[in-house]
């Protein structure tokens, strides 16, 4: 390998349920941010990585190149990655490829999405994600998907919809001190239970808000880190694993493709021992029950056991390991892209005790985000440590 | 390796038809907003200028792709300028044949010449000349509705 | 820096802003229709369906048989080897019962919620499942591991498609398992 890379600055723009600014103006609020958060201008950037979403969500076809002048790719070295729902995470691990390689030193990391494009309602643009001939002729919506895996996982572990309803309980209540968050809510799990029923077992609170927003981070090889701050984050680990492209011959409910990717990370980042070492996590939480199905995936709670931490406090931000102490998707928002890079940047953020009221205790130097996505199979894994 | 079957009589080859059922409200953004927002309201064309690098902008921008600082401040420009480069259209979306042939000109704005602006050309196809001084031409107020056909097209001036 | 002390950009919009043009906003519909080929495996997957039959592929290395049927097979990278015909029956591995449209419109109170299910189809490798509906079936009695059968359009009506397929129903009467559902 090249060289060791680091975060070394971040921004982000609020997430909101519809943005008065176009894609580009959110991709640049949020880059902008990120380069003034450690000092530097667009001059000093090598390179752009480029993250969003299925161009059908914000009606733009190629997006990547509708973007580049809002992320800062003018006359630059510019590529837009994509990996459906996987792509926040996928962001940095993007970039890392480039600084890590050596033929570049720092690299301006963007993702920016705009759902509220999609009228009235990004269903329309979900529903072509599933097989055009043996799928699509049945009028499927998204949360077919998630219900199914969700009762999956009930059925597997003997788990109540009681004991899952509590993610959205606790991370819509973590996200009340976090600035950007579109759906901060203090709420009751009977108030989730209570929500408009969907597709059973799926509430309305069970899902997280399509949202408007962007997010960016800055990376650099380790000199120039070293040069630029006395607080750099090293991502130590990456992962990344695709499952089979027939979603229904999956075991629904466990994620191996996560743990795949997790593995790769771990072992990149010498980690043995994942529930000792890793310390603090942000794992993918678009609905409740993926946060602990994750949380397994990772390998941070035996298959089954996820829940029994949730309910025994071990995931809130002031216990013994915290789990989305941003708020996650539930609560800070699901602009796509934007929102796992939301988790990377609270990791960072985490990291460095600059994480305001949302800062757990304890002062952690190991830390993971991780996204999910394309047709619910990839898993993509960042490790993070401030050491 | 090859695949063990394959289809060898193109009568066989069939197909599924579908379509990807989208409907879309693209929000104008902040500096669009105040772009058509002038023409509809005062007739009026803004430009922005890059407070660091100096870079000109039509329409205006609120930051500039180049440096990434950002712009607060428009200035009014004439709308006029020098066609750039043009084409003539003689087909329809759908592959018809138009019934008059259209012009479409890239126009160096005045007071903004790092920008090219794509519009029609009020002009007949064998008049078009790259190098032609145009000016815009706009709705009436009452019809004008905040989108670029506030625009008519540019003609000679 | 912390999130707290930065200036965080987008300008929240309420959905009547653009309704009463108090921002300005464009609508546009894209007018762009698809045939997609359906290539060897899923073009004889639909005409056998046209015939009221459920066709799959096998693997000779890995031994799968796989539906929906494909002419590689992904674990093996190599080419399938033949044909097989499963039976119309399964068993239901997942389930939901949704009250909501494609499109995330609500399904009108007093008519019956859709019930996709992932279904194990019988004479196909076991995790074979495919994406369908049930039907004849109160949502209530729905459970993982009950055994459905397909209900086939009459042979006139159909048309080479997966909803020649109308649904599936239960193969028997709702009985008591100690399978989880909705109850």
């Amino acid at each position: 390998m090249g060289q060791r890379v680091a975060i070394i600055g971040a921004g982000m723009t609020k997430f909101v349920r519809r943005a008065q600014e176009t894609g580009k103006e959110l991709a640049w609020q949020a880059a902008k941010a990120a380069l003034d958060s450690c000092g530097l201008t667009l001059k000093d950037i090598d390179c752009i990585s480029m993250g969003c979403a299925p161009d059908a969500f914000d009606g733009v076809h190629m997006k990547g190149e509708y973007l580049s002048d809002g992320s800062g790719g003018w006359r630059k070295p510019y590529m837009r990655h994509f990996v459906g729902g996987g792509t926040g995470v996928f962001a940095p691990i993007h970039g890392w490829f480039h600084v890590a390689s050596g033929v570049f030193d720092t690299c301006l990391v963007v993702c920016s999405e705009k759902m509220s494009s999609c009228h009235p309602h990004p269903q329309g643009a979900f529903k072509t994600i599933f097989d055009h001939t043996t799928e699509q002729p049945l009028n499927p919506t998204l949360i077919w998907i998630f219900a199914l895996e969700y009762n999956r996982y009930m059925q597997t572990y003997g788990i109540s919809k009681r004991d899952i309803a509590l993610v959205s309980v606790k991370n819509k209540k973590n996200a009340i001190d976090h600035p950007a968050a579109h759906l901060p809510m203090e709420i009751t799990v009977d108030d989730v239970l209570n929500s408009e029923l969907l597709a059973w077992p799926v509430n309305r609170l069970d899902i997280s808000p399509a949202s408007d927003g962007a997010a960016a981070i800055v990376l650099a090889g380790e000199r120039t880190a070293r040069r630029l701050t006395d607080k750099p984050v090293w991502i130590e680990g990456v992962g990344w694993n695709l499952d089979t492209a027939y979603w229904a011959t999956r075991d629904l409910a466990y994620p191996r493709y996560v743990e795949k990717a997790a593995r790769m990370a771990y072992e990149m980042a010498g980690i043995k021992e994942p529930k000792k070492e890793i310390e603090i996590a942000e794992p993918y939480d678009p609905f409740t029950y993926k946060e602990l199905h994750h949380m397994e995936g990772l390998l941070l709670a035996e298959k089954g056991e996820a829940p029994q931490l949730l309910v025994d406090g071990v995931t809130q931000r002031d216990g013994d390991r915290p789990i989305c102490p941003s708020g996650g998707l539930l609560g800070v928002g699901n602009p796509i892209s934007a929102a796992g890079l939301m988790k990377v940047i609270e990791i960072f953020l985490q990291l460095r005790g600059e994480a305001g009221k949302r800062q757990v205790p304890g002062n952690p130097t190991c830390g993971l985000a991780q996204a999910w996505g394309d047709l619910m199979q990839i898993g993509t894994v960042i490790v993070l440590k401030n050491r | 390796m090859a695949l063990s079957e394959r289809i060898e009589r193109n009568v066989d080859l069939s197909y599924f038809e579908g379509k990807i059922p989208v409907n879309y409200v693209y929000t104008y953004g902040l500096g669009l907003e105040n772009f058509f927002r002038s023409i509809k309201e005062k007739g009026e064309f803004l430009a922005s200028k890059c407070p660091e690098c100096e870079t000109t902008y039509f329409p205006c921008k609120v930051f500039c792709e180049r440096c990434f600082a950002e712009i607060t401040n428009n200035y009014k420009v004439p709308g006029t300028g020098i066609v750039e480069s043009f084409t003539v259209c003689h087909l329809n979306m759908d592959g018809s044949k138009k019934e008059t042939p259209a012009v479409v000109g890239l126009i160096r704005i005045d007071g903004a010449e790092d920008c090219v602006f794509v519009h029609f050309l009020d002009i007949s196809p064998e008049k078009a000349k790259i190098g032609m001084k145009v000016k815009p031409l706009l709705k009436r107020k009452q019809d004008r509705d905040g989108s670029i056909f506030d625009i008519v097209g540019f003609k000679p001036m | 820096m912390e999130l707290e002390k930065m200036k965080l950009g987008a300008t929240p919009l309420k959905e009547s802003d653009l309704k009463e043009g108090k921002v300005l906003s464009l609508a546009m519909t894209p007018d762009i229709a698809y045939a997609w080929d359906n290539g060897v495996a899923i073009g004889r997957y639909l005409e056998e369906l046209k015939n009221g039959r459920i066709i799959a592929r096998k693997c000779n290395k890995c031994n799968r048989i796989m539906l929906p049927p494909r002419m590689f097979c992904e674990l093996c990278w190599r080419a399938t080897d033949k044909w097989v015909y499963c039976k119309d029956t399964g068993t239901v591995n997942t389930f939901s019962i949704c009250y909501i449209n494609w499109d995330a419109s609500r399904i009108p109170k007093g008519q019956p919620p859709h019930i996709p299910a992932v279904i194990h189809v019988d004479g196909a490798s076991t995790f074979m499942g495919i994406l369908h509906v049930l039907g004849e079936v109160d949502p209530d009695d729905v459970k993982i591991g009950m055994k459905v059968k397909a209900v086939w359009k009459k042979p006139e009506e159909r048309e080479g498609s997966i909803t020649d397929i109308m649904y599936w129903k239960p193969l028997r009467p709702a009985q008591g398992r100690k399978t989880a559902g909705r109850r």
